[in-house]
């Protein structure tokens, strides 16, 4: 919390009206849509009206947390992230198996709560042990992280056991079960979630300064302190990807066939489409 | 679709025919519970075929789909695969692989090949030997001869009766030929457009009481 402050810079601290000039930029852009026709004027205005609501929100709710300061407010906050997130990574389907819903928060939390608990408690030692300024911001960011890659592999796992079928069937006619059958489709899965991270890994700072570290340099941070947060959140991240989607796709595999071992109702309704 | 109560001997060669569309090969598939089916009972000798796991029921009847794929970029890796399938994969994997394989007859210049690689011919050999491996008392084939060539159909043919006639095991197959009908199978099933089966029999008589499959 105690931030190094680089020495003879001024930090501004925005006031609302500044806020207010930047959002009258925007939506002047709804002039620009108007005259172009680009038909973008409704959304931008809403988008512009929900940054401010979402975020405002946001505020209000952390500014309590960081007041209120006990365990269970921060556990709570996490939890409605996480049941958001989990919703939000079923959407995310193409094909939308309801009952996969309970296997995504699962995963989410084992895959995203783990990393979390080995980055604050084991490594950071942060204290006390919920303290949010720590377990919140990095906790938003390992569950969303957690809900991209657990939304991306599903997705390519109902997909590889939809171009597969024929694979898939033939080992299941030879007594495989549904793990053994899917092994490709879900190696493949996995690899779709987490491949757009580990890329991430090689080329972060090339070509932007990425977001952490942008954060804290406008808080005044030393740029030394701000690259090795960066750091930690980037590792802490891959990790959260490959553990949310290597549990995900395992717990959700058995949702998309039967118990008699065979394909699920969703691959009929694939079919006619 | 609804099916009377139907028997298949041990040695017994039955040619599955009718208009394409019907559910023959629905019917193949539901024996093996690849697709729902909804039957009174189903026995495979005295045990029944449908408490047992998928595992157990698709050792011992062993499909065939019309087109054959593999499972892995080698055929080797094919053969260990199945095998893991079944449980842990024996020691002497690579020695019961290689029978099999010759059993089944692809010959040992394609064991390293990449399955793709293989002819469709060779393709159904490898599908068979992999088949053959969980020791099934009766095959489903599904139009098995359709893609193959001339000497290659001969083969399966020349296989197909001795594993039946003469190792005492049941095959159900597709067939699209009457002529191959009659030349292969001992028995026919005939699927009409009225989703009812007619039977006919060139040695064996089975008994035809009411049931569903």
């Amino acid at each position: 919390m105690i931030a190094i402050v680089a020495a003879n810079i001024n930090f501004i601290t925005p006031t609302w009206w500044q806020v207010a000039a930047m959002a009258g930029l925007a939506l002047s852009f709804c002039l620009v849509s108007w005259r172009l026709k680009l038909g973008l004027e409704k959304q931008l205005l809403m988008g512009v009206g929900r940054t401010a609501l979402q975020l405002g929100l946001l505020g209000l709710v952390l500014k309590q947390i960081f007041a209120i300061n006990i365990g269970w407010a921060v556990i709570a906050m996490l939890t409605v992230m996480g049941t958001i997130a989990s919703f939000t990574a079923l959407r995310q389907q193409k094909i939308r198996i309801p009952t996969l819903l309970p296997y995504i928060a699962i995963a989410l939390l084992l895959g995203a709560g783990t990393i979390l608990m080995l980055l604050t408690q084991g490594v950071l030692q942060v204290d006390p042990w919920y303290n949010p300024y720590y377990l919140i911001p990095f906790g938003g960011m390992l569950i969303g992280n957690g809900m991209h890659s657990l939304a991306l592999g599903l997705d390519r796992l109902s997909g590889e056991l939809t171009t597969r079928r024929e694979q898939v069937e033939a080992a299941l006619a030879l007594g495989a079960d549904p793990a053994q059958a899917a092994a490709p489709a879900m190696r493949a899965a996995i690899r779709a979630a987490t491949l757009p991270l580990v890329l991430e890994l090689s080329s972060v700072g090339l070509v932007q300064i990425p977001g952490t570290m942008i954060g804290q340099l406008l808080g005044g941070v030393d740029p030394a302190i701000a690259v090795k947060y960066q750091m930690i959140v980037m590792y802490a991240w891959v990790s959260t990807g490959l553990l949310a989607s290597i549990i995900g796709t395992r717990l959700a595999l058995k949702e998309y066939f039967t118990p008699e071992w065979s394909y699920g109702e969703w691959a009929s309704q694939v079919e006619k489409k | 679709m609804e099916l009377p109560h139907l028997t298949v001997q041990a040695n017994e060669r039955v040619a599955l025919v009718g208009p394409s569309g019907i559910g023959k090969s629905t019917l193949l598939r539901g024996l093996i519970r690849l697709q729902p089916i909804t039957a009174d009972r189903y026995r495979l000798g005295e045990d029944d075929a449908l408490a047992m796991s998928p595992r157990v029921l698709r050792q011992r009847v062993a499909y065939l789909p019309q087109v054959p794929v593999a499972l892995s970029d080698s055929v080797m890796e094919d053969m260990r695969l199945t095998l893991s399938f079944h449980g842990p994969v024996p020691h002497d994997w690579r020695t019961r692989a290689e029978l099999t394989l010759l059993q089944a007859g692809l010959d040992r210049e394609h064991w390293t090949t990449d399955p793709s690689r293989l002819s469709v011919g060779q393709r159904m050999r490898l599908a068979l030997a992999r088949t053959l491996l969980g020791g099934p008392q009766m095959l489903l084939l599904d139009e098995p001869f359709a893609p193959l060539d001339p000497a290659s159909r001969e083969e399966l043919m020349v296989f197909l009766y001795g594993w039946s006639a003469i190792d005492n095991h049941a095959v159900i197959a597709v067939l699209h030929d009457a002529a191959l009908a009659t030349t292969f199978a001992t028995s026919r099933w005939e699927l009409s457009d009225r989703a009812t089966l007619h039977v006919t029999h060139a040695a064996m008589s089975a008994s035809s009481k009411g049931g569903r499959a």
